[in-house]
C-alpha cells in the first residue's frame, strides 16, 4: 500500500508540474506564498479516472519558482534581475567611468530590502548585473529599467556630496593639514615675500638638517613660488623627517588653495599625495617587524 | 667426597670456554699483525712514537694525528698559502691631524675676482656694508699665524681670501675707529664685546674681520683662537702658587709663539724698562719682543712672560690691543682638568681664560683696547645664556656663580641672521668665485634665503651643493 501510494504521490505532482510549464495562466497568478492546497490524495483512485479529471483537481501551486529553494526572495529577486539584464542585453553600454555615478545599497541595506540573510558573494551577483544595468546607454535605457534599479540604488549618494572648497580667508590665509607617520602639520599660506615662521621659531631652529628643510618646502621651490608666499605652521607628534613631510603636504594643499592650477605641477612633484606608509606592526615570532631572532642549531 | 671438588669450583670463578671468552678492551695497535677491521683509519700506520728527546710531545702527537685524520680525506682539499701583502700605512702619525688642521686660504682653479681691499679706512663706514672685501695681502699672513681663520669656512674655495662686511662688521669697526682716535687724542678707551649668536651666524669671521682691521691699525693683536685646547686636558697644567691659578705652560710658550709671529715688528719697537718676575729672579728686557722669546725659549717661564706681556700692555703709551677670544662657551664652566683631589677644575682658574676674563669684565684694563669674545654653539652652557641674556637663574635652577660676573658689563653683539641683500651679494661673490652655478635671481635669493635663514654657513652649504 505505502509504496503504491508514493508512486501515485510523484505522478500526481508530474502532471502537476507540466500543467504549470505548459498553462501560462497558472504562472500569472497572484502572489502565493504558501501551498494554499493541500489536498489528501486518495490511494484509491484510479489512474484513468486521474487523466481525466485533470483540469478538474487543479491545486494551487506557489507562485514562485524558488519557493522550494532556501532563500526564495534573494532567488526571485536575482532571478528578476536576470531577466531584465536579458532582455536589454544588446542595448548599446558605454564603458564603466563614464556610466552616471551610482552608489548601490549596501549588502546590510540589500539584506533589510530582501528581508533575510544573503551571502556576500551572492550580494557581489547582484551588484554585477546592477552595475551592468547602469552601462547601458543612458538615453537609450528603457523607464522599465530604470524604474527596477531605483530600489537598488543607496539614498545618500556620496558622489553629490562633494566637500565644500576652501578659500583664502578674509585675512588672505589659506589653511592645509598636512599628515606623515604620526606627524600633523596645520600650515597656513599667505601672499608674501619668502618668510617662514614654524612652531614661532624660524625655520633653521625647527629642521637643522638641509634636507629636511628642503622637503619642507618643497611645494614652493618646486613651483618657483618661495618669494610669492609666507607660511606660518604648527607642527606636532612624530619626528625630523615625519614633520618635515607633514609639512609638505600641508603647504602644498595650502598653495593650492590660492592657486589651485598648480595640482598637476604639484602631482609631479609629489606633494600632493598623503604618503600612508606607517610603522610597520610588530609580529609574533619576530623581535620587531621583520627580524628574526638568531637561528640556533637546536 | 666425590661432589667435594665439584662444589668447591662451583664457589671460584666461573670458567667461560675460550671460545667465549670476551676480547680485551684495547685492541693491540702495534706489532706485525692487521688488526681485523674495516676501517681504513685504523689500518693506517700507527703512529710514530713521541721522542722526548727529538722534541716530539702529546702536541705532536696530536698534530699528527689530525695531518693523518686529513690525509686519509680523498676530498679534502689542501689549501694553498695566500700571499698577504703587506699593508702600507695610508697616514703616518700624526698626518692626519696635520691634513685636518691645514688653513688652505687659496684655490687656485678658481677663477680670479676683483674685489676692493678692506683696508682700515673703512672700518666703521656704514657705507660699507652689504659689501664683499678681499682681506689685504699683508695682514692674511700675520692673520694665519695667530689662526684667526678656521677649518671649515669658506677660505679654501675661493683664489683669494675674501669676507662679507655686516652690520654687525661696522659696529666692531666702529669700535676700532673709536679706540684709534682716544689714541690720537691721548685719551683712555678700552671696549668689551661678546658676539654671540647661533652656529654658523659667522662670529669667527666678525673676529678675523676685527684682527684685520686692528692689525692694519698697528695695534698689538693677542688671540686664543679656540679655548677648547685650553680646557679638554690635552694640554699639560700646573697649579702656580704665585699667580693662583693653573698655569699651562707649553700652551702659554705655543701662544706666545704666535704672538711672535704676528707682532713681531710692533713689539720690536716697544721699549721696556720694567723688570718682571720670570721664575725665581726678576729681569728687565730691552723690547716686549725679548720678552715674549724669552717665554717662547724657556716655557717653564712661559706664564710669567705671558702675564709680563699684558701688564706691559697695560701700561700708558703703549699701543692699542686687541684681545680676543673664541668659544668663551667653553671656558664657561668646569675644564675636563682635574686637580690633585681629581676634582674637575673650573675653567675660571685656569691662568689663561683668568686673565682673559679679567680683562673682558673690566677688572683689568688695557689704556686703550679692545677685549673681544666669541660664543662657542656648543656646549650648552644655561648660566652663560642667561648671563649674555642679562636674565637671573630660577630659584631652584643649579647655578655656576662664577659665570655671571665673570662677563659682566662686557656688551652682547648680537649676530643676527643675514638679510636678504647680503644674501644676493653672498650669491653674486659664490657665483663669481664659481661656487654657485645658478643664476641670481630674487626667486633663487628667495629659496637660498628661505632655505638657510639667513644663516652665511647654511648659505654657502646649500650654494656649493650640487643643485638637487
Amino acid at each position: 500500500m505505502a509504496a503504491a501510494s508514493s508512486k501515485t504521490i510523484r505522478c500526481c505532482y508530474r502532471v502537476a508540474d507540466g500543467l504549470i510549464s505548459s498553462n501560462p495562466q497558472f504562472r500569472s497568478r497572484g502572489t502565493v506564498t504558501l501551498l494554499q492546497q493541500s489536498r489528501a490524495f486518495s490511494t484509491t483512485q484510479k489512474t484513468s479516472q486521474l487523466e481525466e479529471s485533470i483540469a478538474l483537481r487543479t491545486r494551487l501551486i506557489p507562485a514562485s519558482a524558488s519557493y522550494y529553494n532556501a532563500n526564495p526572495e534573494y532567488c526571485d529577486n536575482i532571478l528578476a534581475l536576470e531577466e531584465l539584464l536579458r532582455k536589454h542585453e544588446t542595448l548599446p553600454t558605454v564603458p564603466g567611468d563614464q556610466a552616471p555615478q551610482v552608489k548601490w545599497k549596501t549588502l546590510v541595506e540589500y539584506r533589510d530590502m530582501i528581508g533575510g540573510y544573503v551571502k556576500p558573494s551572492r550580494y557581489n551577483r547582484v551588484s554585477r548585473i546592477l552595475n551592468r544595468l547602469n552601462r547601458i546607454e543612458p538615453s537609450l535605457l528603457p523607464q522599465e529599467t530604470k524604474e527596477a534599479l531605483e530600489p537598488y540604488k543607496h539614498v545618500a549618494n556620496e558622489h553629490l556630496n562633494i566637500p565644500r572648497p576652501r578659500t583664502v580667508d578674509g585675512l588672505g590665509r589659506a589653511y592645509g593639514c598636512g599628515r606623515r607617520k604620526t606627524s600633523v602639520a596645520r600650515v597656513y599660506v599667505v601672499e608674501g615675500n619668502g618668510e617662514v615662521m614654524i612652531n614661532g621659531k624660524p625655520i633653521m631652529d625647527v629642521f637643522p638638517r638641509l634636507h629636511d628643510r628642503e622637503s619642507a618646502l618643497w611645494p614652493l621651490l618646486s613651483t618657483s613660488r618661495m618669494d610669492k608666499y609666507n607660511v606660518w605652521a604648527v607642527l606636532e607628534g612624530g619626528g625630523t623627517t615625519g614633520q618635515a613631510e607633514a609639512l609638505t603636504l600641508g603647504l602644498a594643499k595650502a598653495l593650492l588653495v590660492h592657486e589651485p592650477a598648480l595640482k598637476p605641477a604639484l602631482r609631479r612633484a609629489g606633494c600632493v599625495t598623503r604618503d600612508p606608509r606607517g610603522v610597520e606592526r610588530k609580529k609574533p615570532g619576530h623581535l620587531k617587524a621583520r627580524k628574526m631572532p638568531t637561528w640556533v642549531k637546536r | 667426597m666425590v661432589l667435594l671438588p665439584l662444589s668447591l669450583r662451583c664457589l671460584g670463578a666461573p670458567r667461560l670456554p675460550l671460545v667465549l671468552r670476551p676480547l680485551p678492551r684495547v685492541f693491540p695497535t702495534s706489532g706485525a699483525a692487521a688488526s681485523f677491521t674495516t676501517s681504513s683509519t685504523l689500518l693506517a700506520n700507527p703512529p710514530k712514537k713521541a721522542n722526548p728527546q727529538k722534541g716530539g710531545n702529546v702536541k705532536n702527537l696530536k698534530a699528527i694525528a689530525a695531518k693523518q685524520r686529513a690525509s686519509s680525506n680523498k676530498f679534502q682539499h689542501k689549501r694553498k698559502k695566500r700571499d698577504i701583502p703587506e699593508r702600507k700605512r695610508q697616514y703616518l702619525d700624526g698626518q692626519r691631524k696635520i691634513i685636518k688642521n691645514t688653513i688652505v686660504l687659496s684655490n687656485t682653479n678658481a677663477p680670479a675676482i676683483t674685489l676692493p681691499e678692506m683696508a682700515k679706512e673703512l672700518a666703521g663706514n656704514p657705507e660699507t656694508e652689504n659689501t664683499v672685501f678681499e682681506i689685504p695681502g699683508s695682514v692674511v699672513d700675520k692673520l694665519r699665524h695667530i689662526e684667526a681663520f678656521k677649518t671649515g669656512q669658506h677660505w679654501p674655495y675661493f683664489q683669494k681670501p675674501g669676507t662679507l662686511v655686516r652690520k654687525e662688521s661696522t659696529e666692531i669697526g666702529a669700535m676700532i675707529n673709536a679706540v684709534n682716535e682716544a689714541r690720537l687724542n691721548k685719551t683712555e678707551l678700552h671696549e668689551r664685546r661678546i658676539l654671540d649668536g647661533v652656529k654658523g651666524s659667522g662670529r669667527s669671521i666678525l673676529l678675523a674681520q676685527a684682527m684685520a682691521w686692528a692689525f692694519q691699525s698697528d695695534w698689538v693683536v693677542i688671540s686664543i683662537p679656540n679655548s677648547l685646547d685650553l680646557v679638554l686636558g690635552h694640554t699639560e697644567y700646573e697649579y702656580d702658587t704665585h699667580w693662583n691659578v693653573w698655569v699651562q705652560k707649553e700652551y702659554t710658550a705655543a701662544l706666545l709663539q704666535r704672538i711672535h709671529k704676528a707682532n713681531a715688528p710692533l713689539l720690536k719697537n716697544l721699549k721696556s724698562t720694567t723688570p718682571h718676575r720670570v721664575g725665581k729672579t726678576e729681569k728687565t728686557f730691552q723690547t716686549l719682543l725679548k720678552l715674549v722669546d724669552a717665554g717662547i725659549e724657556d716655557s717653564t717661564v712661559s706664564h710669567d712672560i705671558f702675564m709680563a706681556l699684558i701688564a706691559e700692555l697695560s701700561m700708558t703709551d703703549r699701543p692699542p690691543v686687541l684681545f680676543a677670544l673664541d668659544n668663551l662657551s667653553l671656558i664657561s664652566r668646569l675644564s675636563e682638568n682635574r686637580d690633585t683631589g681629581f676634582a674637575k677644575i673650573h675653567a675660571h682658574d685656569l691662568g689663561i681664560p683668568n686673565i682673559f676674563l679679567s680683562y673682558l669684565n673690566g677688572t683689568k684694563d688695557f689704556p686703550r683696547g679692545l677685549t673681544i669674545a666669541a660664543t662657542a654653539p656648543s656646549p650648552r652652557t644655561p648660566d652663560l645664556t642667561l648671563a649674555l641674556k642679562g636674565e637671573k637663574p630660577g630659584p631652584w635652577d643649579k647655578t655656576d656663580e662664577r659665570i655671571a660676573p665673570s662677563i659682566k658689563g662686557a656688551k652682547v653683539v648680537k649676530c643676527d641672521p643675514l638679510r636678504k641683500e647680503e644674501v644676493k651679494t653672498l650669491m653674486d661673490w659664490y657665483t663669481a668665485g664659481g661656487i654657485y652655478k645658478g643664476a641670481v635671481t630674487l626667486e633663487t635669493v628667495a629659496e637660498s634665503y628661505a632655505l638657510s635663514n639667513g644663516n652665511p654657513a647654511e648659505l654657502f652649504k646649500g650654494c656649493l651643493r650640487l643643485k638637487y
